[in-house]
C-alpha cells in the first residue's frame, strides 16, 4: 500500500483527523509555553550544547560505543552487538529463553518498535506485554503507533473501552478513571510476574557507561526494579561522550516532547543490582544496535541521527496534522518518519515518503536537534532520480519540462500550449474541473488558467512605453 | 542564609504541587511525624514500607502502622513482596532541585526502588538543607554520585506523581507508580541526620 492509500484511510476517519490535531496542537503550544519559560537565550544555549553533545558522539561513535560498552562491562553488564533488527530480536528471545522465563515486559522504546521486537518474540513462544498505556493500547488493537510519544492519540474512551474489554471477555466502563485503574491492575500484575524487563535508552554515556531512562509513568521503573532480568535496546546513535553532555539533552528532551520542565521519572542505570540490593536486575544485558545506522553515517543524511526522538516535528507538520501516524506505515511517522524509514529500511522500498512534504520547513524550526529535515527530504528526491527510482514517464515528464523551460522562446511557447489546453475547462479564469492528472489537483481545489496577457507581455509593454517616455 | 532557605523551600514546593504533587513544609521532625500520621490517617493507610535512614530512623514511624517493613526486616524477597501489599511507601532523598520539584533517589541496600514505584501512595521526607536552586547544582550532585566505581546500580529522579496523557491527552495520575506525592520539607534538621 502507498503512502496515498494509507493517507486516504486516515483522512476518511474524520474524528481521527480531529483527535491527532488537537493532540498535537496541544504539544506543540505547551512547547512553546516551556521554551518562553526558558527563554530565548536559554533555549538556544540548550539547543547548541545538545546538538553538540550528539554530533561528538557520532563523530566518533565506534570509540564512544567500546567505551561505553567497556564500562558497563565492568560494572557486570553483559554487552551484546547486533547487526541488524532481526539479530537484537532474536538475541533478546535468546536471553529470555535461556533465563528459563517467558513472561517479558516492556517499556516504551521507538527502537524495538523500528525492530518489530514484539512480533519475534511471539513467535518464539514468548509473552511479551507493552506497559507505557498508550503502547499497551496499540499492541492490544495490532496498530503502529500513531505518534512518536503518544502512540495511541486518535483512540478515543470508547475505543480504548472496547479494547480493554475484549482483553477481559466482559464490559470494561469507559470512564477514563475506571480505565487507567483497570490498565494499574493489569499491568500490575505483569510486572509482578515477568523473569524479563526490556527497556529502551534515552542518552546512552560513554565515559560513565550510563543509560538514562525517561518516562512519566513510572513503568521504567517497575520494568528495572521487578524482573530478574533486564535487557536495555539501545540504538548506537544514542551515545555521547561524557556525562556533561546529558545535561542539555535531558533539559530539551522534556520540553520539546510534552512542554514538561522534566519527565516525571529519570533512571540513570550504570549496572546490575549490586550485592545488597533487594530489587533490581539479577543480570543487565545491554545491545547496542546497528540496522542501518552505521550506513548513514559519514553520508549526507549523517544528521538524521541526532533525533532525539521527542515528536515536535510531527505536531508542526502540516502533512502530518491532517493523515496521523498511520498513513506513513511504519514506527516512526510525521517529517523524521519521512526521513529514516526510507533510509534505514531502503529507498527503493519506501520511495513516497520523502513526497510526503510540502517543503515548508516548520520541522526544522521545530526541531530542538535544529536537523535541516526538509533539506534531507529533498536529498532524499535527489537521491531517488540519480538511483533511478523515479517511474520512466515522470522522469521524461521533469526532463521535458526542464528543457522547455530553459529558454525564453520555448517558455512563452509552453505557456501558450498550456493555456490554450485550459481554455475549454475555464469558468471565469479559473478551472474547478480538469481531466486526467491535472484532476487530483482540481478535486480539493481551483486552478488558475493562464492569463492572455502574461506578465512577460506586460514587461516587455511597460518596458517599451517607458522608453518611449524617456524618448519624449 | 536563612532567607535564601525559604526560598528554595517555597520554590520546591510550588513545582511540586503544579506537577500534581502535595507538599507540606513543616518546622522540624517532630513536625514533620505529624504530618505523615495526618496524611496516612486521612488515606486511611495501615502498612508501610520505607528506606533506612537515620533521619528515618529518627523518625520512629513504625508504631503509626500495623505493620512497617524496611529492607533490615524483611530480606529479599519479604522486602519486594511488601512493597506490592503496603499502602505507603516512605523514603527520604539525597537531594532536592528546586526549579522542577525534583527529587534525586540513590537506589541502594537500605534504599530499594520498590519502596518508590510499588504503593499507591509516597511519602518524601527531606531535610531543607538538601535542597538546592536548579539544574546546574542537580548535575554537579549527579556527576559526583555517577562517575567512578561507587555510582548505585540505578539512580532515579522522581518529579511528582506518576502520570499519563494516553487517555484522550488527559492528564491522569497513578497509572503504575504513587497516584499521590507527598513531600515533606523540614526546616529544622539535626546536622548528623542531613
Amino acid at each position: 500500500m502507498s503512502f496515498s492509500d494509507r493517507a486516504a484511510k486516515a483522512i476518511a476517519k474524520p474524528n481521527l483527523v480531529k483527535a491527532t490535531k488537537a493532540t498535537v496542537q496541544g504539544f506543540f503550544r505547551n512547547r512553546l509555553a516551556a521554551y518562553a519559560a526558558l527563554g530565548n537565550e536559554q533555549v538556544a544555549d540548550l539547543k547548541k550544547r545538545a546538538r553538540a553533545a550528539r554530533q561528538q558522539g557520532v563523530a566518533n561513535l565506534d570509540a564512544n560505543v567500546s567505551q561505553f560498552a567497556e564500562q558497563l562491562t565492568r560494572r557486570g553488564a553483559r554487552v551484546h552487538f547486533a547487526k541488524t533488527g532481526d539479530e537484537a530480536a532474536a538475541r533478546v528471545a535468546q536471553i529470555a529463553k535461556e533465563s528459563g522465563g517467558s513472561r517479558i515486559v516492556k517499556s516504551k522504546s521507538m527502537l524495538t518498535e523500528e525492530i518489530h521486537l514484539n512480533h519475534a518474540l511471539e513467535a518464539a513462544g514468548l509473552h511479551v506485554r507493552e506497559t507505557d498505556l498508550g503502547e499497551y493500547i496499540i499492541q492490544l488493537s495490532g496498530d503502529p503507533p500513531a505518534h512518536i510519544v503518544g502512540p495511541a492519540i486518535g483512540k478515543d474512551r470508547y475505543e480504548i473501552a472496547g479494547l480493554f474489554s475484549k482483553e477481559e471477555g466482559k464490559p470494561v466502563d469507559h470512564d477514563p478513571q475506571n480505565l487507567l485503574q483497570y490498565a494499574r491492575r493489569k499491568l500490575r500484575q505483569e510486572f509482578l510476574t515477568a523473569d524479563v524487563g526490556v527497556t529502551g535508552c534515552n542518552i546512552a554515556v560513554a565515559e560513565t557507561g550510563t543509560i538514562v531512562l525517561v518516562t512519566n509513568e513510572g513503568n521504567a521503573n517497575l520494568v528495572t526494579s521487578q524482573p530478574r532480568i533486564q535487557v536495555v535496546v539501545v540504538g548506537m546513535e544514542k551515545v555521547v561522550p561524557t556525562f556533561a553532555d546529558v545535561e542539555p539533552v535531558l533539559a530539551l528532551l522534556p520540553r520539546a516532547c510534552t512542554g514538561q520542565l522534566i519527565s516525571s521519572y529519570v533512571a540513570f542505570i550504570s549496572g546490575p543490582r549490586l550485592p545488597d540490593e533487594v530489587d533490581g536486575p539479577e543480570e543487565l544485558h545491554v545491545i547496542i544496535v546497528d540496522n542501518g545506522r552505521s550506513a548513514i553515517r559519514n553520508t549526507e543524511f549523517e544528521e538524521a541521527l541526532l533525533c532525539i526522538r521527542c515528536g515536535s516535528c510531527l505536531n508542526v507538520c502540516p502533512v502530518y496534522r491532517q493523515v496521523g501516524g498511520a498513513a506513513y506505515g511504519d514506527a516512526y511517522s510525521g517529517p523524521i518518519g519521512a526521513v529514516i524509514t526510507p533510509l534505514l529500511r531502503g529507498l527503493e522500498k519506501w520511495p513516497d515518503l520523502p513526497h510526503a512534504c510540502s517543503l515548508c520547513g516548520s520541522c526544522h524550526e521545530a526541531c530542538p536537534m535544529g536537523i535541516h529535515l526538509n533539506d534531507l527530504l529533498l536529498k532524499l528526491r535527489q537521491k531517488e532520480q540519480r538511483d533511478g527510482l523515479v517511474p520512466a514517464g515522470e522522469r521524461w515528464i521533469f526532463q521535458l519540462w526542464s528543457w522547455a523551460w530553459a529558454s525564453p522562446d520555448r517558455y512563452r511557447l509552453t505557456s501558450r500550449i498550456v493555456r490554450w489546453q485550459q481554455l475549454p475547462f475555464s469558468r471565469s479564469g479559473w478551472m474547478r474541473w480538469a481531466p486526467g492528472p491535472v484532476k487530483g489537483w482540481t478535486d480539493y481545489r481551483d486552478l488558475p488558467v493562464v492569463k492572455a496577457e502574461t506578465f512577460r507581455d506586460r514587461w516587455a509593454k511597460r518596458q517599451q512605453e517607458r522608453g518611449e517616455s524617456l524618448e519624449g | 542564609m536563612r532567607a535564601l532557605k525559604a526560598e528554595l523551600i517555597a520554590a520546591f514546593a510550588a513545582a511540586w504541587e503544579r506537577v500534581g504533587g502535595n507538599a507540606h513544609t513543616v518546622a522540624d521532625l517532630a513536625e514533620a511525624r505529624v504530618t505523615v500520621q495526618s496524611i496516612v490517617a486521612g488515606l486511611g493507610i495501615e502498612t508501610a514500607v520505607a528506606w533506612e535512614s537515620p533521619l528515618l530512623g529518627a523518625l520512629n514511624l513504625a508504631p503509626l502502622f500495623t505493620w512497617y517493613r524496611t529492607p533490615a526486616a524483611g530480606g529479599p524477597a519479604g522486602t519486594k513482596a511488601a512493597c506490592a501489599e503496603a499502602g505507603v511507601g516512605i523514603t527520604t532523598a539525597a537531594l532536592g532541585a528546586a526549579d522542577t520539584g525534583t527529587l534525586v533517589m540513590p537506589f541502594g541496600g537500605p534504599r530499594p526502588r520498590s519502596v518508590l514505584i510499588l504503593p499507591p501512595v509516597w511519602i518524601a521526607v527531606v531535610p531543607a538543607e538538601r535542597l538546592v536552586p536548579g539544574r546546574v547544582e542537580l548535575f554537579r550532585h549527579l556527576g559526583a554520585l555517577l562517575k567512578g566505581s561507587g555510582a548505585p546500580a540505578e539512580l532515579g529522579l522522581a518529579t511528582g506523581p506518576s502520570r499519563t496523557g494516553d487517555i484522550e491527552s488527559m492528564l491522569l495520575q497513578g497509572i503504575h507508580g504513587p497516584g499521590t506525592a507527598h513531600v515533606i520539607l523540614v526546616q529544622s534538621v539535626d546536622p548528623a541526620l542531613v
